[in-house]
């Protein structure tokens, strides 16, 4: 899945999550499948509780994490696009 | 009803004669078991689509109304509506009653009890000291073998198969073991009174006597999960390692009885209860050699684990082959 900067993510609202030390587990209530979340993982999903644009996520995780910019977008995207298929995140503004 | 047993800690009300104890005291919810004839089943499933489970044998439908249909060849039909209360079960004329009650006190009560909000794990599970020690694993992963061992050792069982847990508390189960012959015969003196489970497998039913089989619940202590065999070998060392709370959430998920009941209400449940679970009980992975001649050794080694819980990740090196 392709994300412009513009594109806005959010979590689905049919999910639950718990948050298990340091790691969580997602279930989607849509199609019920888990999936696992590590702590960076976490991070994102809890800057996506509200809508956030693909390009002000990068930059607060740009702050956050000492690592490659391309690599933290590939990533990133990589991350957002396996939620997006197991129906957890909304995105709008898709270009 | 004529019969009325207890079993999970639920007070079965039975048409047909069952292998249970005798209901006694509190109940966690009440089943009632009818019997019903096959034109009955067949006029239930008029215009319903039937579901064949590749990884299976059996036969399943989700009806309109929210009833659950499973069938099992040569075994028996069941079904269960929506709320849960009732089974519906027809047994095979091929099928030993032994092998019908399997299946009735396992995959078909599964789906009453999940109907009526409990969340049953396939899970084998024993009594030690008075405690509940689960092994989690799917069928072929040694957890009936392992039972054995231990109630040669004189501990006893509590389920094999479904567990229900309700407020830290295990109850137990039908008074069987399924068993292949060779562990039968190798641990348990009552091996000669087995039947055959089914034409699909080698394993019998053993019915257990009373030295054998714990009948009222008691406090969980400990969970662990058996290493698919893929990932041990007959020289695999003992080893048991704490899994993260993650690890363990999706153990007891993987764990679960029964797949088929998909709807949101009962996925949320499931998800808080293993959520719950797996923040209070930290859940073991144990890995143990595919070797019937090192049984015990792996009994011995959870047994110190189980007398010293607080041993965090544990390598038994003294154990390794």
């Amino acid at each position: 899945m392709h994300f412009s900067d513009t594109a806005e993510i959010v979590v689905s609202k049919r999910h639950v999550w718990s948050d298990m030390g340091g790691e969580a587990a997602v279930l989607s209530l849509i199609n019920g499948v888990y999936y696992g979340l590590d702590s960076v993982g976490i991070r994102v999903w809890e800057l996506i509780q509200q809508p956030q644009t693909f390009a002000r996520l990068r930059e607060v995780l740009l702050g956050e994490y000492d690592v490659d910019a391309q690599r933290l977008e590939a990533d990133l995207r990589n991350f957002l696009t396996q939620l997006a298929d197991q129906h957890l995140v909304e995105v709008g503004g898709l270009h | 009803m004529p019969y009325h047993y207890g079993v999970y800690g639920m007070s079965l009300c039975s048409e047909i004669v069952l292998s249970l104890p005798q209901h006694d005291g509190i109940a966690l919810g009440e089943i009632i078991v009818r019997a019903a004839e096959a034109d009955w089943f067949a006029n239930a499933l008029q215009n319903e689509t039937l579901q064949e489970s590749p990884s299976s044998w059996y036969r399943y439908a989700n009806l309109a109304d929210d009833s659950s249909y499973a069938s099992w060849p040569d075994v028996g039909e069941f079904l269960v509506p929506a709320d849960g209360k009732t089974i519906f079960c027809r047994q095979a004329s091929a099928a030993s009653a032994e092998s019908f009650h399997v299946y009735l006190l396992g995959q078909a009560l599964s789906f009453a009890l999940v109907k009526q909000g409990f969340e049953p794990l396939h899970a084998t599970t024993l009594e030690v000291n008075g405690e509940a020690i689960v092994f989690l694993g799917d069928s072929g992963f040694g957890k009936s073998s392992l039972a054995a061992c231990f109630l040669a050792a004189g501990h006893r069982l509590l389920t094999d198969d479904l567990l229900i847990l309700r407020d830290n508390l295990a109850y137990p189960g039908p008074s069987r073991l399924k068993l292949f012959p060779a562990m039968a015969r190798r641990f348990m003196s009552e091996a000669s009174r087995g039947v055959p489970m089914n034409a699909a497998t080698r394993k019998m039913i053993v019915p257990l006597s009373d030295r054998y089989k714990r009948t009222t619940p008691v406090p969980l202590r400990a969970i662990y999960t058996l290493a698919p065999p893929r990932e041990v070998s007959r020289k695999q060392a003992i080893r048991i390692e704490t899994l993260s709370p993650r690890e363990a959430f999706f153990e007891l998920v993987k764990n679960t009885f029964n797949y088929r009941i998909t709807a949101t209400a009962r996925l949320h449940r499931q998800f808080n209860e293993a959520a719950g679970l797996s923040a209070a009980m930290p859940v073991r992975r144990l890995f143990h050699p595919r070797d019937v001649n090192r049984l015990t050794d792996v009994r011995d080694a959870i047994l110190r684990d189980h007398s010293e819980p607080e041993l965090a990740p544990q390598e038994l090196a003294e154990c390794a082959v």
